[in-house]
């Protein structure tokens, strides 16, 4: 690996190794440039660029010079600088640049971490050719987005002054950076400071540009002048206070008693049901100030009206409620997981340590983590002062976001949590239903009310409240109202402000409000009634608005804004889509589109966004570059586990684009993974046709992506194997022009399925070829665990279980290393089971102790797999108190995560360890309860062990339905099947025993021992390869050693006459 | 793709038939034109058709659940079998047969029909025979 530091001095370093960088600034020149772009170039056109001034000729025998200088100074590094004829370039694939890796941490959400590689330095110093120039501007800005995103982002007034200096001193003559500070300053209760970082500001312009601040920096601090002149500090306008409350007293107490309830450490969940402007969002938030002001934290989020983006409203949510949170410590692994949600509230909560977070290959674990993160970061922000949070308008959230209240629900009866959820009687939402349904019968913490509509009195209340004054006219706003508080509330307004007649509808009343906006106003009100929800001072920033804050005040006053807490939106949806629908198709499609820009260069860093900008593309006719935000909308809902929204995006997308073979692969990926093969196959068949033929490498690119679907947690190696294998035949056309991470994946991909399914005489061919084409990087840490995984798998497969474990361990080991606890989960597991196999099961124990020491700092689902092999090691072993001891930890755990699946299989794996140690009551039990909740594991087993159980205790009818039972049970590789038959066999003849029919009992025992006797035919290997298809779980609980059932038949059999007596 | 379906009854419960369906080394007591299996591990084994002793074909056996009934997948020869197997209320198990064969086949039809009518009355009969009478 090369690595080059082009920020600072420039350094070189080759596999740990330093070396001296080229001293002609040709050779420098060179390598700057070769750097920040990895890969291979026309000679030509780089000659051209680097050399502009002079003849082509010219400019190439200096690009030859340069590089032969180049060559001389990477020494031992040299072969990384590929020349053709016509072509040259760096090894992309052992290649690290500062400035790049600055550039992918910002695009991946890193902030922190990309302006603490910034630091080093300015880029390329002391060259100031063009092409220098440039890059430095493109790197500067990127460095000024991350800063401006830790600033947006931090919880601490303090910090968000912190970085926002640095932000200004990074851009120091740039005028927005400087009014962040200034308002930053402000915000944190220094306008002393802001002003006098105001007056060095203007002292600059005027030194280095003969220039004066802009308007807006000018009226900006006017106004910190002002307000420090009164002592007030205005940022955001301050938001009108809320009309009173009226006739809501029976559901405002029930309110405050659940409130109540909470403060004590009883949570609870009301929801509140009613048409819409009926007053729902009005009651919360009366609940929410006084909790507020009586010290609890609060926080507010609705579902975006547009882009669907699964979890956005959660993503909301949490950054509202961890805007002032203590930092976690450690941070722990939940802090990590949150990142894939909200990379700036995990940094928040991590206090800007870095995070190594790779998310989970799986969809499902990704999801399951992510939801208990979400999970977990709600208990933690109610650790110091309980909490009300308002989920506003839930009929309109997506699935996944249902899923994660769900999940906090669970949590909610033992936290100082009241949630408060507010809906519309349509669409109904029977997973909402199923929600406050759940929370009520286990543990009375949930309540539903219906707002109806307001009785006369309490209209007239809110009219009078709005300035009327005459009877008559409170009397025709409780007409017009029917009861409803938004109408009241435009009918009231409209009268006071002389109209004759009360509004026959909301849309006319906003309508009328709207109308007598000034430009600037409309203009605001016209973009967040498109932006279909409230918009951060950043983002009002980034659109340019002239006069934004005297606009805002125009539509608050004019009763249809609010502003608060640095957000700025509408009173009420409807009054939003009042105005919404009144625009002209034109002047929405630019709305649409200054908004796209707007949020695309503001909101860079926040994952969810992609969705909504994609919509605002579409809407403004910018179809063809709606589709790569689509596609980052989609890699987004796949890292959340949220898969069916990702499909949808990406059908979105390959709609749109439907020549572009990337988008359809990708969509293809997403079908195949929720099982819907012919479609997939179809969706990869047209993305193949849309590549040329001639283009060998998209074309084996294409191919492994199908073989890694496959690959994947799907782990189907009959599919993938095909695939892979089609890649390796289009690698052979045209080898050297295919990338080295195509054609290594494509060999490992090859070796993984030839070793579970295929040709495994073959493997050793194949890791060869991998070692010889990743040529230097052949220890890295990929390669080195896509090695040991094949050579491991290929020992179990031919049933040398024992040399599987050092090429496990080497798996393992560099999976650690890269932070993949899900890889060395899986290398160590086989191994641990290809040892029980092996029947050596103190080394089996020895490797799930290891998965155990790095499980803890993981996940608690992976926690649980593995103290549940433990406990099953130890089970067989005979140490039954210390496997009933680890049975209690993965019991304690999963109670903690409240889900009723893991609790299932808790039980089947306490049933099992239960039937191990001769306690067959609670094994009947236990098993019945697992085979009832759902419990992941091989059914027909659990009811095979549970039929053991019966039997053992003398409930033969009871143990006979069981075996009925099983035959009516699926039968899938990990079941097992050649082994069902003789356990089956071998369970009547105890059960005739125990009847007292011998001759049964003798005639089921012997079918049961040439049953086995046909299984014991050397093919262990072969089974467990078997097994390792089956995803899920390690197949430890349900694996079953054909000698050793051979063996207690015959026992069985010969101790029939004892049994009978 | 040619089909055909057959159905018996055996008085045999449901688990009797079951384990001579998932026992391939078993196939040869009532499979027809079936003379020779081996078992070769979970799922698969190597069938000897009658009268060719040197031409061994490895199949698989499946099974999914589907409307609350399991369907067991077998392939002989370039057959498809799906056996279903349903629990009878006073006793004993229906057994429904659903065959595919190759297009290339198809003349074979009512030939194959006959086949497995008998491999089907013989398998109910076999297990019938080895289950132990019915429990009041």
């Amino acid at each position: 690996m090369l690595r080059i530091h082009l920020l600072g001095e420039l350094s070189l370093e080759h596999d740990g190794v330093v070396l001296a960088a080229p001293t002609g600034r040709p050779a420098r020149t060179l390598l700057g440039w070769l750097a920040l772009h990895p890969g291979l170039h026309p000679r030509a056109g780089l000659a051209a660029r680097l050399w502009p001034d002079v003849l082509d000729s010219s400019a190439r025998a200096s690009l030859r010079s340069a590089a032969w200088a180049l060559r001389g100074a990477l020494g031992p590094a040299a072969p990384l600088l590929e020349g053709e004829r016509d072509r040259i370039g760096l090894r992309a694939d052992a290649l690290w640049v500062d400035a790049n890796a600055v550039a992918e941490l910002v695009r991946g959400g890193r902030p922190a971490q990309a302006v603490e590689l910034a630091e080093r330095g300015e880029l390329l110093p002391g060259l100031d050719d063009d092409w220098v120039v440039a890059a430095r501007d493109e790197h500067r800005d990127r460095v000024g987005a991350a800063f401006a995103a830790l600033a947006d982002a931090a919880a601490d007034p303090a910090l968000t002054v912190r970085w926002a200096r640095r932000l200004a001193a990074h851009d120091p003559l740039a005028e927005d950076a400087h009014r962040r500070l200034l308002r930053a300053l402000a915000a944190a209760g220094d306008p002393t400071a802001a002003l006098e970082a105001h007056r060095r500001f203007a002292d600059r312009l005027r030194r280095e540009l003969a220039v004066a601040p802009s308007a807006a920096t000018r009226e900006l601090a006017e106004e910190l002048r002002a307000g420090a002149a009164q002592g007030t500090v205005p940022s955001t306008p301050a938001p009108a206070a809320p009309s009173a409350l009226s006739g809501r007293d029976l559901e405002l107490a029930h309110l405050r008693a659940a409130w109540g309830h909470a403060r004590a450490g009883q949570g609870r969940l009301v929801l509140l049901e009613g048409e819409p402007g009926i007053g729902k969002t009005r009651l919360a938030c009366e609940v929410l100030a006084e909790a507020e002001a009586a010290g609890a934290r609060t926080a507010v989020a609705a579902p975006p009206e547009v882009g669907d983006a699964p979890l956005a409203l959660w993503a909301e949510l949490l950054h509202d409620l961890c805007r002032d949170v203590a930092p976690a410590p450690g941070p722990p692994v939940w802090v990590t997981d949150l990142a894939t949600l909200s990379p700036a509230v995990a940094s928040c909560l991590a206090a800007g340590a870095e995070l190594q977070h790779h998310a989970p290959r799986d969809p499902e674990l990704a999801r399951t983590r992510l939801l208990d993160a979400i999970a977990a970061t709600v208990a933690w922000a109610c650790a110091d002062r309980p909490v009300v949070l308002l989920l506003d308008d839930l009929h309109l959230a997506d699935a996944p976001s249902l899923e994660a209240l769900a999940r906090v629900a669970r949590r909610i009866p033992r936290l100082r949590v009241l949630a408060v959820v507010t809906r519309r009687e349509l669409p109904r939402r029977p997973e909402l239903d199923a929600v406050v349904h759940a929370l009520a019968t286990r543990a009375a913490a949930a309540d539903a009310i219906t707002l109806g509509p307001l009785h006369a009195d309490a209209v007239a209340e809110i009219a009078r409240s709005a300035g009327l004054g005459d009877a008559g006219d409170v009397e025709r706003v409780v007409d017009a109202a029917e009861g409803n508080a938004l109408l009241a509330t435009a009918s009231a307004r409209a009268l006071a402000r002389g109209e004759a007649e009360a509004p026959a509808t909301l849309r006319g009343a906003v309508r009328a409000d709207a109308a007598r906006l000034d430009p600037h106003a409309r203009r605001l009100a016209d973009l967040l009634a498109i932006a279909g929800r409230d918009l951060g001072v950043a983002e009002l920033d980034a659109l340019g608005l002239p006069d934004r804050d005297a606009a805002l005040h125009a539509g608050v006053e004019a009763g249809l804004l609010r502003g608060a807490e640095g957000r700025v939106g509408y009173r009420h949806a409807l009054l939003r889509d009042a105005v919404a629908q009144d625009l002209p198709e034109d002047r929405r499609a630019a709305l649409h589109e200054d908004l796209a820009a707007a949020l695309a260069r503001v909101d860079a860093w926040r994952p969810e966004r992609s969705a909504e900008i994609a919509h605002h593309l579409r809407a403004a006719g910018r179809d063809a570059e709606a589709v790569d935000e689509l596609r980052r909308a989609a890699a987004q809902a796949r890292a959340l586990g949220a898969m069916p929204e990702a499909l949808a995006f990406l059908a979105e997308a390959a709609e749109l684009a439907p020549r572009r073979a990337q988008v359809r692969l990708e969509y293809a990926a997403a079908l195949a993974w929720l099982g819907r093969e012919h479609a997939a196959m179809e969706q990869f068949d047209r993305a193949l046709g849309d590549i040329p033929p001639g283009d060998v490498a998209a074309r084996a690119a294409a191919w492994v992506a199908r073989g890694n679907w496959y690959r994947s947690s799907l782990c189907v190696p009959h599919q993938a194997l095909p695939a892979f294998r089609q890649a390796l035949g289009e690698i052979d056309i045209a080898r050297d022009d295919i990338p080295v991470p195509v054609h290594i994946q494509a060999l490992a991909g090859t070796a993984w399925a030839e070793a579970l399914i295929g040709d495994v005489d073959r493997v050793d061919t194949l890791i060869e070829e991998i070692r010889r084409v990743a040529g230097p990087a052949v220890d890295g840490d990929d390669v080195v665990h896509e090695i040991g995984h094949a050579q491991s798998t290929v020992m179990i497969r031919r049933g040398r279980f024992t040399e599987s474990y050092a090429p496990a361990e080497e798996a393992a080991e560099a999976a650690l290393r890269v932070g993949r606890l899900d890889m060395a989960f899986g290398a160590l597991g086989n191994a641990a089971c290809a040892a029980a196999c092996a029947g050596d099961l103190e080394r089996a124990l020895g490797f799930a102790d290891r998965i155990e020491r790095a499980a803890r700092d993981g996940s608690p689902p992976t926690h649980v797999e593995v103290l549940a092999t433990r406990a099953i090691l130890l089970a067989r072993m005979g140490r039954h108190d210390e496997a009933r001891s680890e049975i209690a930890r993965e019991e304690e755990i999963v109670r903690a995560l409240d889900d009723p699946v893991l609790e299932a299989t808790a039980a089947f794996d306490h049933g099992i360890v239960a039937l191990a140690a001769g306690e067959d009551e609670a094994a009947a039990e236990l098993l019945d309860r697992a085979l009832r909740g759902g419990a992941k594991c091989s059914r027909p087993s659990a009811r095979l062990a549970r039929a053991e159980a019966l039997a053992r205790l003398e409930r033969c009818d009871e143990a006979e339905a069981e075996l009925r039972a099983t035959a009516l049970e699926p039968v899938g590789p990990a079941d097992q099947p050649d082994t069902l038959v003789p356990r089956m066999a071998r369970l009547q003849g105890l059960i005739a025993a125990h009847r007292g029919d011998r001759e049964l009992a003798a005639r089921r025992l012997r079918e049961a021992v040439d049953g086995w006797r046909r299984v014991t035919g050397g093919r262990e290997g072969e089974r467990y390869a078997a097994l390792l298809m089956d995803v899920g779980r390690l197949p430890l609980g349900g694996m079953v050693m054909p000698a050793e059932e051979l063996a207690r038949a015959e026992h069985d059999l010969e101790a029939l006459d004892a049994v009978v007596r | 793709m040619p089909s055909f379906d057959d159905t018996a009854v055996s008085s045999a419960p449901p688990e009797e038939v079951w384990k001579a369906l998932y026992d391939p080394a078993r196939f040869p007591e009532w499979f027809a034109g079936v003379e020779r299996v081996q078992p070769d591990g979970p799922g698969a084994y190597t069938m000897w058709p009658e009268g060719y002793p040197d031409f061994p074909m490895p199949q698989q056996i499946r099974s999914s659940r589907e409307d609350g009934r399991v369907t067991i997948s077998c392939m002989v020869s370039d057959l498809i079998f799906d056996w279903r197997l349903s629990e009878l209320p006073g006793g004993g198990t229906q057994v429904d047969v659903h065959v595919e064969i190759p297009e290339a086949e198809a003349r074979r039809l009512e030939d194959q029909r006959a086949s497995v009518g008998a491999s089907l009355r013989r398998l109910v009969e076999l297990v019938a025979t080895a289950s132990p009478p019915a429990r009041d």
